[in-house]
């Protein structure tokens, strides 16, 4: 018989690298896929669910994001929640270098996490904004697959875009 | 920072859907930069296009040609941001589209009227229009059914901003085509319009062509934010206003005269008492612009502010501009009226002292934007006492002339501080001193214009590259000891500036231009200057030199320049086709302002007009004569308005 499991359940996840976290039932509803894992096996024992394609640092990380937006919004008192919620985002993407934040989309598209999905998106859009093509290159691990004729011909296409384009920082 | 070890994380790890979906978070200019990373982003790109929902290029003025392969039929389109200097009426097929709700087009002279009308047909659902300088060039015209088309089409406008001439119209029509405007506008802006116009729009009035006894429905009932910048801003002008408008919650007038008010059509004691008759009003601003024409609101004084003050506690920001009669008292009212005050502006008080800053501290008031612009009389007490308010965001004293190193340590502990504009003041190098120890690490944007008695030891004393800085804007415009070296001392601290001014510097010169193209803001990279922005206008050493080190590959960034028209034409003309999205400014025009933050166009004049202005309260010339208004009246009708392009006249009643 599936009855809703109650709050003070808790749900163990296991990472690729073989570590287990213990969080509560509401964090791990935030994950769509353990959500809809749970909707479909809803005499799911307690047996730890394995996610190969996690790594425990990032684990750890979206465990902390979601439990702090679960606080927030229990909260209810909206101007400031707003506020401090804009503050913990940028406090985290500042936080993570480009490649880490890479690896923390990976997990938050594969676990189905929208919100934190969204948020790193942004991030990562924020950091490429404005950057030279180089540094877009270099960032997502870019071959040039273009002939020196294309390249040429597409450069003077766009020559207007990155008239203005920030020198490369990190 | 990872800088060189950066593991690149092959392309295919990250599947192209969530690529696509970063991409579609940046805007156009960024997008068209990494279609030329690689194929699998060129054809995201183009893909994009389709559904990209923001489209915004307000940098550069494209042409025809650049704009046809970005605007793909795109049912998502939403918000289009243009600078359409380039564009004409053959390009409204290509920009207006059904789904758009935000439309902001700048520089549209090359626009007809029709641009309005076809808006009016094609862009049913737009929320927020922004039109600028409609058929300003010759031979363009508006004709009132455009703006009838205009304003009967767009049922769901909430915003508009006509930033363009509207005092052409035939005043009998203007009422009844408004009348047609859609029930949700809240807020509205408009270039410029005759108080006459205006008064008469908000008038509830019987129309001659309907019965007698009809009245006209109230026109524009759901107003809650108005802003004109008209002929005169005058009582009955005001008073219209303060009745007719019930939500009113936000009101900005400016007015630019060009002969002396006369006492009907001048702002007086009676009209500020009409202000905020519905008691919604939290923002107020009236401000007499200097441009044509040294004027002020003459016939207000101390008595016209306290009758204002009682009707608005609420208030939230304040804005004055040109009332030069009226003394402490009717500052300290204000400041003591209204204590939800958070931003307060006052422009050409000339009788404000520091008395009124006296017992600030005994109020509850949190400033967070105060501007003192020519406020001669305020010394460094005045901002002793005025930096109790430690929220203090935006701190503008230009021309403020008495204040001098006294004041800055006092200013250097305002740790929230963003802007500070110190145009003209007394201050030394001495006194800079006292900035680098506080705020210089959270200031974003610093004005030291005019401070004659800095050298180049204020730059070395403030940037010597010790901290980490957020400054992004310098105007060191107007300084006659700053030299080449300063520039160099400020090159090698590595301050991440995007704009830097240095008008009229009779000193600098080639060096500084070579000193700033080489300026790199990080170590590794190669000629990283980070200015977008930079006006050498008028400076002494500036030759044909500097032109080599102003092509590309230098400056990379740049989008404005400010150079000396008399300059070899050619060689100007050269660095405009090396780099055809440069904007590039010989006429000494300031470049990239707000154009409401110029508000008396003071920069473009002498400061030595401020001297006649002293002179002038010395010697008691207050009263205003009958006499003397007759005189003015008498002289000539048809002034041409020199500086818009546009035509003005003044009918002689």
């Amino acid at each position: 018989m599936s009855t809703a499991p109650a709050n003070t359940n808790k749900i163990t996840l296991r990472t690729a690298d073989n570590q287990e976290f213990e969080v509560d039932e509401a964090v791990a509803m935030e994950f769509g896929t353990v959500k809809t894992f749970f909707d479909e096996n809803p005499d799911a024992s307690d047996e730890p669910i394995p996610l190969p394609n996690v790594s425990s640092k990032c684990l750890s990380t979206i465990i902390e994001y979601c439990k702090f937006h679960l606080a927030l919004r229990a909260r209810d008192d909206s101007s400031s929640v707003e506020d401090e919620a804009k503050v913990y985002d940028e406090e985290l993407i500042k936080a993570h270098d480009n490649e880490s934040l890479v690896e923390l989309i990976l997990a938050a598209n594969y676990l189905n996490i929208m919100d934190m999905l969204d948020m790193l998106n942004e991030g990562v859009a924020a950091r490429i904004k404005n950057k030279s093509v180089e540094y877009v290159r270099k960032f997502f691990g870019i071959e040039n697959d273009y002939t020196p004729e294309e390249e040429a011909e597409i450069r003077a296409q766009y020559e207007w875009a990155f008239e203005g384009v920030d020198p490369d920082e990190d | 920072m990872a800088s060189g070890s950066v593991e690149s994380l092959a392309l295919d790890q990250l599947p192209t859907a969530l690529l696509a979906t970063i991409m579609t978070k940046l805007d156009i200019s960024s997008i068209c930069s990494m279609a030329v990373t690689c194929r699998t982003f060129n054809s995201c790109a183009s893909h994009i296009l389709s559904f990209l929902p923001n489209f915004h290029i307000l940098e550069i003025s494209p042409s025809m040609g650049l704009m046809k392969p970005l605007l793909p039929p795109n049912p998502y389109l939403k918000s289009l941001k243009l600078d359409c200097g380039q564009l004409n009426d053959s390009s409204v097929e290509l920009l207006l589209r059904p789904s758009l709700q935000e439309l902001c087009l700048h520089n549209c002279s090359d626009f007809s009227g029709k641009l309005l009308s076809e808006i009016g047909s094609r862009c049913k659902d737009i929320r927020s229009l922004y039109l600028g300088s409609v058929a300003e060039k010759r031979g363009r015209a508006i004709l009132i059914s455009d703006l009838e088309e205009l304003l009967g089409g767009c049922t769901q406008l909430e915003e508009l901003y006509l930033m363009f001439d509207l005092s052409l119209f035939l005043r009998h029509n203007f009422a009844r085509v408004w009348a047609l405007a859609s029930e949700k506008l809240t807020s509205l802006e408009i270039g410029y319009i005759s108080s006459v116009m205006v008064t008469e729009l908000l008038s509830p009035n019987v129309g001659p062509h309907l019965y007698p006894n009809q009245i006209q429905p109230s026109i524009l009932p759901g107003i809650q934010k108005l802003l004109l910048a008209v002929d005169y801003i005058t009582d009955t002008m005001v008073s219209t206003i303060s009745k007719g408008l019930a939500l009113l919650t936000h009101l900005e007038l400016r007015d630019a005269p060009l002969i002396e008010p006369r006492v009907t059509f001048d702002l007086t004691n009676s009209g500020l008492q009409q202000i905020n008759q519905h008691g919604r009003l939290k923002h107020l601003s009236l401000i007499r612009s200097q441009e044509f024409l040294s004027t002020y609101f003459k016939r207000v004084n101390d008595l016209g502010i306290l009758l204002m003050a009682d009707n608005c506690a609420n208030m939230e920001s304040i804005c004055l501009g040109g009332f030069c009669r009226v003394t402490d008292t009717g500052f300290k009212t204000l400041l003591h009226s209204c204590s939800s005050l958070y931003k307060l502006k006052v422009c050409h008080g000339s009788q404000l002292t520091d008395l009124v800053f006296h017992d600030i501290a005994a109020t509850s008031l949190s400033l967070t934007h105060v501007s003192f612009r020519w406020c001669n009389l305020l010394t460094n007490h005045a901002i002793r006492s005025l930096v109790c308010n430690t929220g203090l965001k935006v701190l503008d004293l230009r021309g403020c002339k008495n204040l001098g190193d006294e004041a800055l340590p006092a200013i250097s502990s305002l740790r929230e501080l963003k802007m500070l504009q110190l145009d003209n003041s007394d201050i030394t190098d001495a006194g800079m001193a006292y900035l680098r120890h506080g705020i210089i690490s959270s200031l974003i944007s610093l004005s030291v214009r005019g401070c004659k008695k800095l050298t180049d030891k204020c730059i070395s004393v403030l940037f010597d590259g010790s901290s980490k800085l957020e400054l992004q804007e310098l105007d060191l415009s107007n300084l006659p000891n700053l030299s080449d070296n300063g520039v160099l001392a400020l090159a090698k601290s590595q301050v991440p500036i995007s704009e830097l001014r240095l008008r009229q510097c009779p000193l600098i010169g080639d060096t500084s231009v070579m000193a700033l193209a080489s300026m790199r803001v990080d170590d590794d990279r190669g000629h990283g200057s980070s200015l977008r922005l930079l006006d050498l206008y008028n400076c002494g050493g500036i030759t044909q030199l500097s032109f080599r080190w102003l092509k590309k590959p230098y400056f990379p960034r740049l989008r404005w320049l400010g150079v000396m028209g008399s300059l070899n034409r050619d060689i100007v003309d050269a660095l405009a086709r090396n780099r055809p999205y440069l904007h590039v400014a010989c006429n000494g025009e300031e470049l990239g302002t707000d154009p409401w933050n110029n508000i008396d166009g003071s920069y473009m004049h002498d400061y030595e007009e401020l001297d006649e202005l002293e002179q002038w309260l010395q010697e008691g010339e207050w009263e205003s004569d009958d006499e003397e208004m007759e005189a003015a009246e008498e002289a000539e009708d048809v002034i041409p308005w020199i500086l818009l392009g546009t035509s003005v006249f003044i009918i002689a009643f």
